[in-house]
This record gives C-alpha cells, structure tokens and sequence, in this order.
C-alpha cells in the first residue's frame, strides 16, 4: 500500500509539472490563445495540489478522502491493479520491450522488426513453442505487408539503415 | 425523424460493409472471449485500420465491434468460470453452475437470446430519444456547448470509481495536452515542448488513444501472465437444450425488462457501463426472485445479467450522439472514430451528420445479431480461444497497435507517441486514477476552447454570455449541483448521525 501511494504521489508531482508547463509556457501567448489552457492549467494544478496534500497530510483535508457518489472510503487501487501483483523489474522488461520495437522499428523498418519482436518475445517473455512463434511472426509478416503495402498501399517505414529518414521533430 | 435513414441502409446493403460488420464482429466477440481485452481494446486496435475505409464503413465497423464484446465476455463466464470482460463478472454466477449442470448449451442460448434481446431494447431507447436529443441539439450555441462539456467532464469525475478531485484533475490534465499544436481559433502555434514540425496539429489523436487503451492492456496483460483461469471446462450439450434455451429466456419478461432499463439507464449515465449493470440488475433480480437455484444456476438470473448489460451500450450511445459526451470508454474511441473521419463530436452530430446517428444505431443493432448468433454456433471454438498464451497475445497486440498508429500519417514518431501514451496509461491505471476523463477530456478539450472564445468573441469579452443565456445558465446550475451534490450529501449525513 504505501508503495502504491508513493507511486501515486510521484505521479501527481509528474502531472503537477505537466500542468504548471502549460500555465507558464500559456502566459507568454496572447490573450485569446492563453485564457483557456491557463484557466484550465491553474485549477487543474490546484486541484492536484489539493489532492497531494491529502495524501500526505489527510488529517488535513480529510473531505478530499471522498470517493465515488460521497462515499467516505478513500478509494483502492484498481482491481485490476490488486490481482496483477506489481513486479518493477517485469515491467522494466515489458517498457523495454516496447521501446526496443521502437527502436528495431526506426533501425530496420516494421518489415525485419514485427517477425523479430514476436518471435523474440513469445520466446523469452511468453516461452511459447519455436513453431507457435514462427507461425504468428510469419503471419503478421504477411499481414503488414499484405494488408499495409498492397491493400492499403501505405509504405510503411523500411528504416534509417535501410535508407528512410525519420521525419523532423 | 427519419432522415439519414436512407444513406445508412444503403450503405449497409453493400457487401463489403456487411463483410466488415461481420468481421468486426468476429473481433469483437474474440476479444469479449479473452480475459483482460474487451471492446475497448478491441476498437482501440482496430481505429487505426479503418483510416482507408470510407467513413460510413469504419463507424458501422466500430459499431459492431462495440456490440459485439459483451456477449464475447459471457461465452467463457459459462463455459470455464472466467468472465471475458467485466460487463460479464456476474453471469460466472449462474451461468457456470449450469453449464456444469450439463446445460451449457442452455445458457449459451439463454445468454444470445438476453443479449440479443437486451441489445434490442438498448437500440431501441436511443431510436425513441433520437428526434428529442435531436431539438435539444438544435438549442445548442457556443455558451451552452462550453457548459455542457464542462458539465460532462464534471459528472463523469463524479461518476467515476475514484476520488473526485482526482477525476477533475486527469480530466484537466486530458484538456491541457489537446491544446497542444496550432490552435484553429487564434491561429497560434502553442505548447510545443520545444518542437518545431511534429506537435503541428497536436497530439495524433489516433496514436494517443490506441496507446491510453491498446498498449496499456498489453502491459498490463504482459505483467500479469497466463491469460485463461484454469476452471474445468464443461461439455456443451445437444441442440435441444439450445432451443430450450431461447424458450426459457422468454418465460421471465418482467425480470427481462426490468434488468433492460437499468441497463439503459446505467448506460446513459456517463462513466459507468456494462460492468455496473450486470451487477445491479443482478443482485436486484437476486432480492426480488423466488427461485431456489438463485446462485446455483438459475435461469432469471442468468436473464437478468445478460439482458442488462447488453442494453447498456444503447444506453452510452445516448449522450454520445447527442453531447459528444461518451456515456462508456467504449463510446470515446468511437468518438475518436468519428473524428478520424471527419466528423467533429459535439452536439452538432445530431445537426448536421444524422446518417451518422443511424449507422451507429444500424451498426451497434447488427453487431449484436451477428454477434448473439454467431456466438451462440461457434461457442466451442470461442472458449478455446482463452488458451492463447500469454506470450503470444502481447506481441501481436503490441504489433497492430504500432502498425496502425503509424499508418495514419506515416509518421515515424507517431508510433513513439503510442508507446509513451501506453506507459502513461498503464501507470495512471496502476495508481487509481481512470482513464476516461483523461480521454474527454482530450476528446472535447479543444471543442470547449473553440465554443469558449467563440461565447467571448459573440459577448465581446464578457463571461455574462454563459449566464444570461438560458440553457447555458441551466447547464450551468448543473454544474455547480453535481459539483456540490457529494458535499451536500456528507453534511446531511453528518447532521443525520449527530
């Protein structure tokens, strides 16, 4: 639980951050173009504030406690979240397999990435059969590439290595 | 009252749209068989696909895929005890019991003919409400869209399991990042964190939302392993117990209608679906019935929980087509959907794009059929679908979801916004704070910006607009009840306990 709130906490502070960007970066816009997003960024940042501190301090505000319709029970983590025990380094594993796709993806283009990273995965992560493996790469190969570059005609990206460039930021 | 009905029936007569409901379909029951997906993620995956399809086809793609989960989640809640999707938890109570009783086929055929059934009266509430919403719609300016986005985003952090302060600040937090990019009204180019091409027109709405809710899932599914229970599986039985089945469903017509309403009222209300209303018509049925096998397998049960839920989604469709306030998470992708298309939500769908109101209608009906049929002949082969490992199901998601977000513009880093969208879901979800805000409130933010400054441009400069207006001053009042409702409640209990 007290992991739970303090991850609960590091992510107020992160939308806090979030929201104050938008309330300082918006003042240096013109009327029209700020009123809103600072408007909408000054409560949105109070209201984090307000929801921080009774966290930390909840004898202080014990009324933001509140949950659903008025209920007086300070809500619990999803039920998901409370059945799917947490394991930083699984989803350390999980976060870099996502961003090492991404990477392949930018690297050598969806052709050579999407086959690898289901084969890679469904072996390593998900200890599947080499043949169940195999099969699932070998159709979302053709997937892609059948329904992407023939039935849509989508060039999908074919990678920095392979040529492409990525787009500018 | 009927316009519009022409343009949706045409296009659902031709082939390749009737192909694609039945293919989304197909999906949609898939993903209701596999614990953990529902039609959420289902359509969250499949938006992006649709970008080459015309935009009468995608919405009755997505509309099916929407009806067609629920009853998806029912096929494993009473074959092996696992419920596909939450909007089916209850249904394990009574179905599995029966089907252990050798009348699996019984309450799959009781379970089709409810939903089918349920989903009917769903559709059918949204068909009688549409010419109402629709005048209602036709009162609606600048002052009154603002207030009534404002009145959603305020109602469903209400409504939401959850604290309500938290629910406002994610729903805030979901305006703040549509605001990102060129702003149509003053022609302003904000908020880029320091990018100079890619932030143009925003946060790609579709990599974002395929993100929030496909790519989140898939985490989440990573983390959590195997994805079927490992109840026994039961045998199904013969025809005979089908057709007793669809007889049975029809000896209950006063449990049946009352699981419907509160079914369509749950929907309506926003932010809380299927999952509620399974429960509530349930556990009403469950106080009020005299039968002895309630929880043991009983045939009003299983009525109850399957015709609730499945006129819920008629429900969420309400206020969705007449707002552009999703009544479900459901309803928000379908929204983005509309966007996708070239249609911009609020209460002017009802105005000016009524075919749209019917092919969702026309969809969400066809699914269902399809769905409910479908189902019911292919149950046994469905319910083996939740023997997919694990490892092979992440991937494949995790594939279509950075495939199509890329598709959409062909854009590179649109596929690195899916992916820090999907991480940014997973941690809000793992620390309690719900996803649905976030998306109205990056759904309709920029609407609300536009609708604001167009009242202060109308009003030159004056805030009065949003009070002397009188649907907008009504909205308003609204506003201020449902914010002051759980207040309000706490001090009469207090004074009550005291």
């Amino acid at each position: 639980m007290k992991k739970l709130l303090d991850g609960r906490s590091i992510m107020l502070v992160l939308l806090l951050g979030l929201a104050l960007y938008f309330v300082f970066a918006g003042l240096g816009y013109g009327r029209n173009s700020r009123i809103f997003p600072v408007a909408i960024g000054i409560v949105t940042a109070v209201l984090i504030i307000f929801d921080l501190v009774s966290l930390w301090v909840p004898r202080l505000f014990p009324r933001t406690e509140v949950g659903a319709r008025g209920s007086r029970r300070a809500e619990a983590p999803s039920a998901e979240a409370q059945r799917v025990g947490y394991s930083g380094a699984r989803l350390v594993r999980m976060v870099s397999w996502l961003l090492a796709g991404a990477l392949g993806v930018g690297l050598v283009g969806f052709g050579v990435t999407v086959p690898v990273f289901i084969l890679g995965f469904g072996r390593i992560e998900g200890r599947a059969s080499w043949v169940a493996c195999l099969v699932v790469a070998v159709l979302f190969f053709i997937f892609i590439v059948g329904y992407f570059e023939f039935t849509m005609r989508i060039r999908m990206f074919r990678g920095i290595l392979f040529g492409d460039l990525l787009p500018l930021l | 009252m009927f316009d519009g009905i022409s343009v949706a029936i045409s296009a659902l007569l031709q082939p390749d749209v009737l192909a694609f409901i039945i293919v989304g379909s197909l999906i949609g029951l898939v993903a209701g068989v596999l614990p953990g997906l529902g039609n959420v993620q289902a359509m969250a995956v499949a938006l992006p696909f649709t970008f080459g399809m015309d935009r009468l086809t995608a919405i009755y793609f997505l509309s099916a895929i929407c009806a067609s989960a629920t009853y998806g989640g029912s096929v494993p809640a009473i074959l092996i005890n696992v419920p596909g999707t939450p909007a089916s938890a209850a249904t394990t109570i009574e179905g599995y019991p029966m089907a252990k009783r050798g009348e699996a086929n019984r309450a799959l055929a009781i379970s089709a003919t409810a939903s089918l059934m349920g989903g009917l009266v769903g559709i059918g509430v949204l068909v009688v409400s549409i010419p109402f919403v629709r005048w209602l719609a036709l009162l609606f300016g600048p002052p009154e869209t603002f207030m009534l986005v404002l009145l959603g985003l305020i109602t469903i952090a209400y409504a939401i399991q959850g604290n309500i302060i938290r629910g406002l600040a994610i729903s805030g937090i979901g305006i703040l990042l549509s605001l990102i990019g060129y702003a149509s009204v003053t022609g302003v180019y904000r908020f880029s964190f320091g990018s100079k091409n890619y932030l143009w027109d925003g946060i790609e709405q579709v990599a974002f939302l395929t993100g929030v809710f496909g790519l989140s899932e898939a985490i989440q599914l990573g983390m959590k392993g195997r994805v079927a229970g490992d109840a026994e599986e039961v045998a199904l039985g013969g025809f005979r117990g089908t057709w007793q089945g669809i007889v049975d469903t029809f000896r209950y017509p006063l449990t049946f209608i009352r699981s419907s309403v509160v079914g369509v009222i749950v929907g309506i209300a926003p932010g809380v679906g299927g999952s509620v209303s399974n429960v509530v018509a349930y556990a009403m049925t469950a106080q009020i019935s005299k039968d002895p096998l309630i929880g043991k397998g009983s045939v009003e049960g299983l009525v109850a929980c399957e015709s609730s839920n499945n006129a819920t989604y008629g429900g969420d469709a309400i206020p969705t087509l007449a707002f552009g306030i999703p009544g479900s998470l459901a309803m928000a992708i379908l929204l983005g959907g509309l966007n996708l298309h070239g249609v911009p939500v609020g209460p002017w769908v009802m105005r000016e794009h009524i075919e749209i109101v019917w092919v969702v209608v026309f969809g969400l009906l066809a699914g269902t059929i399809v769905s409910c049929v479908g189902g019911l002949l292919l149950a046994r082969w469905l319910a083996r679908i939740t023997l997919v490992p694990t490892g092979l199901l992440v991937p494949a998601i995790v594939v279509l979801i950075l495939t199509g977000a890329y598709a959409i513009r062909q854009n590179f880093w649109d596929l690195v916004v899916a992916i820090l969208s999907g991480i940014f879901g997973y941690f809000l979800n793992r620390h309690g704070f719900s996803l649905l805000p976030l998306i109205i409130g990056f759904l309709l933010g920029a609407v609300a910006e536009q609708a604001f400054i167009q009242s202060l441009h109308i009003s030159e400069g004056s805030l009065s607009i949003f009070f002397t207006h009188p649907l907008s001053l009504l909205l308003f009042l609204g506003v201020v009840a449902t914010g002051v409702y759980p207040v309000f409640r706490r001090l009469v209990a207090k004074g009550v306990a005291q």
